[in-house]
């Protein structure tokens, strides 16, 4: 009880809530920005919070996750620009029924039913933490070691694209990891006789340089048509969302539980459970042949899934320290930084601030409704920001950010090589998201296998030697092996057509 | 820039076989299975192999993707943008300590807004207020020490 109050006095704090509305303001503005993606808002926000404490922090970056998603549709729905990813699922439906005069309609209910979502993945989150973090208290470095790799084994074949490209992604992050001493060994790993690298690359630059400044350059090197302007003023958001809820809830339900259940495996983010949700929604739909014409119930479904699956990527990330998507893995980066590292241990040592965070996300998707009301009404005003005054000033931020986690101008360059090398991973179809995991989850993974291996004195069946251990191997094995299982049973079902 | 499989893969497996070469030359951890060099052997034996795949995948016959692509070639302009983007970040770091914060946000900013198009009349307004902007919330409220440089005189 007394680390409920102790959180209560934490989260109701002035200053906690304050930054809390200043984030989402500018979470909402950056969602609403085509081409400006909720990951770089994170990104962005890592030097602000460098000087504060954990839950300021962690409250600052949550709430912009939260808003940058959803403000994500309003640009989808008005222009047919998508945001975010995450709203790119039902962009197209959305704007179908902006073209039917109702774009008051679809953005109020983006807005009520992420708020709906958010709020059903932090009661998950709640429930489902501490008890998956009284298990996790029994895991050993063997366990530790198959949930790693799990995660990022699911990172490489969840993703969209081909498994291959996102296992060299991840082939990468891990390798930026083993820079510097810090290793089981303490041995200075592809440091080239340089200080700077003596304590590896630090996670603030490389983020902001993959994810913000390659969007940079990608801006400039892409042509420039005119941007489209959305003129009208918006009425009644609110109206008839009731009505709606009273319709869909079986929409509401399955939303938010698939994009629970997407978010909180490692690797699969938003703008998954949205496509997949809004997929689901149409093939389960009674009236499918509506859908792509001005429907609102597929965006219910999926505006739904991508808040919640935003609040699931927490329970990894909270309870094993492995994050579900970039926007988590950014996080705890901050949270190591900061000397709050994720994992059950937290719930025992720092209960007051796990229970902080959950009302945080609570705060944040409450918030979320009139934060949201606000920027759908200025909706005309942020779409018209010239994209060209923009993004030099977002470079500018960018440089000052990663200056100013060291002081040092090395990191202004870390954060170029890294910007252009996700801007070409990009531009040949690699995706940046196993990269960061690598990342941000390398040196867990070698700690976790090195100490397992002397544990076992080499003996590699001692990996399988523990019930759990041996079956998430076992998992992780199979999910390995999935394309050539897939392949094999599709060769057999072509070959028995062809008997036939 | 686009790059083929084939050649990627080349590169890929140059790299991890660099990788794990040089990751052979760690000293072993005295008394234990394992040493430093492991794990980065590990990632460029995976770096090689994945290399290795990709090449195969690039050689088969429906592939047409040329070797490389670089779209630039063909527009020119947006070539020099990104170039320019490129060449800002590098004149920032290289001349930020000496000539200072204010000065080098100023110039930065100037030929960016130049380059991407903004109205010449509004540069000079702009790239000031936004410069002193970030100044004011990283150095007087977040309290980085951003240089000041040839402005030293007027430090506050």
């Amino acid at each position: 009880m007394g680390s409920v109050l102790e959180a209560l006095r934490l989260v109701f704090d002035p200053t906690v809530l304050g930054v809390m509305v200043a984030a989402g303001l500018f979470g909402l503005f950056v969602g609403a920005v085509p081409g400006l993606t909720a990951t770089m808002a994170t990104a962005l926000l890592v030097p602000v919070t460098f000087l504060m404490a954990p839950v300021p922090a962690v409250a600052c970056m949550v709430t912009a996750a939260a808003m940058a998603i959803f403000a994500g549709d309003i640009p989808g729905a008005l222009l047919r620009m998508p945001g975010t990813p995450a709203s790119a699922a039902y962009c197209d439906e959305a704007y179908a029924m902006t073209r039917h005069g109702q774009a008051e309609r679809v953005l109020g209910a983006g807005l009520v039913f992420s708020v709906i979502g958010g709020l059903f993945g932090t009661a998950v989150l709640v429930t489902t933490a501490p008890v998956l973090a009284d298990v996790a208290l029994q895991f050993s470095s063997f366990e530790y070691f198959w949930l790693v790799l799990l995660g990022l084994t699911c990172a490489v074949f969840i993703a969209p694209g081909r498994p291959l490209k996102g296992m060299v992604s991840l082939l990468i992050g891990l390798l930026i990891a083993t820079v510097g001493f810090e290793n089981p060994a303490a041995h200075p790993r592809f440091t080239f006789g340089s200080e700077a690298l003596m304590s590896g690359l630090q996670l603030t630059p490389v983020m902001i340089g993959m994810f913000a400044v390659s969007e940079v350059i990608r801006y400039a090197v892409s042509p420039e048509g005119p941007l489209p302007v959305w003129r009208q003023g918006m009425g009644q958001i609110f109206r008839g969302q009731g009505t709606l809820l009273r319709q869909h809830p079986l929409q509401v339900l399955r939303g938010s539980m698939l994009g629970t259940a997407i978010g909180a495996l490692p690797g699969a983010g938003a703008d998954i459970a949205a496509w997949i949700s809004y997929g689901i929604s149409k093939r389960f739909s009674r009236t499918p042949e509506k859908f792509g014409t001005g429907h609102v119930e597929g965006v219910i479904e999926a505006g739904a899934a991508n808040n919640s699956a935003l609040a699931a990527g927490w329970i990894p990330a909270l309870v094993f320290g492995i994050p579900g998507d970039s926007i988590t893995a950014i996080v705890i980066g901050v949270l190591y930084m900061k000397g709050l590292n994720p994992g059950p241990t937290l719930f025992i040592d720092n209960p007051q601030n796990i229970y902080a965070v959950f009302m945080v996300f609570f705060l944040a998707n409450l918030l979320l409704l009139p934060l949201g009301w606000i920027a759908i009404k200025m909706a005309k005003n942020v779409l018209r920001v010239p994209r060209n005054v923009l993004m030099p000033i977002i470079l500018l931020f960018c440089v000052v950010g990663s200056f100013a986690i060291n002081n040092s101008v090395f990191d202004v360059g870390v954060m170029l090589v890294f910007g252009l090398l996700a801007f070409g991973m990009e531009a040949n179809r690699f995706p940046i998201a196993p990269t960061i995991l690598g990342l941000v989850l390398g040196g867990m993974l070698e700690q976790n296998f090195v100490t397992s291996m002397i544990k076992a004195d080499g003996n590699v069946g001692a990996f399988f030697g523990r019930p759990i251990a041996a079956a998430l191997g076992v998992a992780t094995i199979l999910v390995w092996l999935s394309p050539m299982i897939v392949r094999a049973v599709r060769r057999r079902a072509v070959t028995k057509r062809s008997e036939c | 820039m686009r790059i083929s499989d084939t050649l990627t893969g080349w590169l890929l497996l140059l790299f991890g076989g660099a990788v794990a070469a040089y990751a052979w030359t760690f000293p072993p951890a005295p008394g234990q299975s394992i040493g430093p060099g492991g794990f980065p052997l590990l990632i460029g034996g995976g770096l090689t192999i994945a290399g290795a795949l990709l090449v195969r995948a690039g050689l088969k016959p429906h592939d047409a993707t040329p070797f490389a692509e670089v779209e630039g070639l063909r527009q020119p302009r947006l070539a020099l943008r990104g170039a320019l983007v490129i060449g800002a970040l590098l004149f920032y770091a290289l001349v930020v300590e000496t000539a200072g914060f204010f000065i080098t946000a100023f110039l930065f900013l100037g030929g960016l807004f130049l380059a991407f198009g903004v109205r010449l009349r509004w540069i000079p307004l702009l790239a000031a207020s936004v410069t002193l902007g970030l100044h004011v919330a990283f150095y007087s409220l977040l309290r980085v020490p951003l240089p000041w440089g040839w402005l030293e005189a007027f430090a506050w």
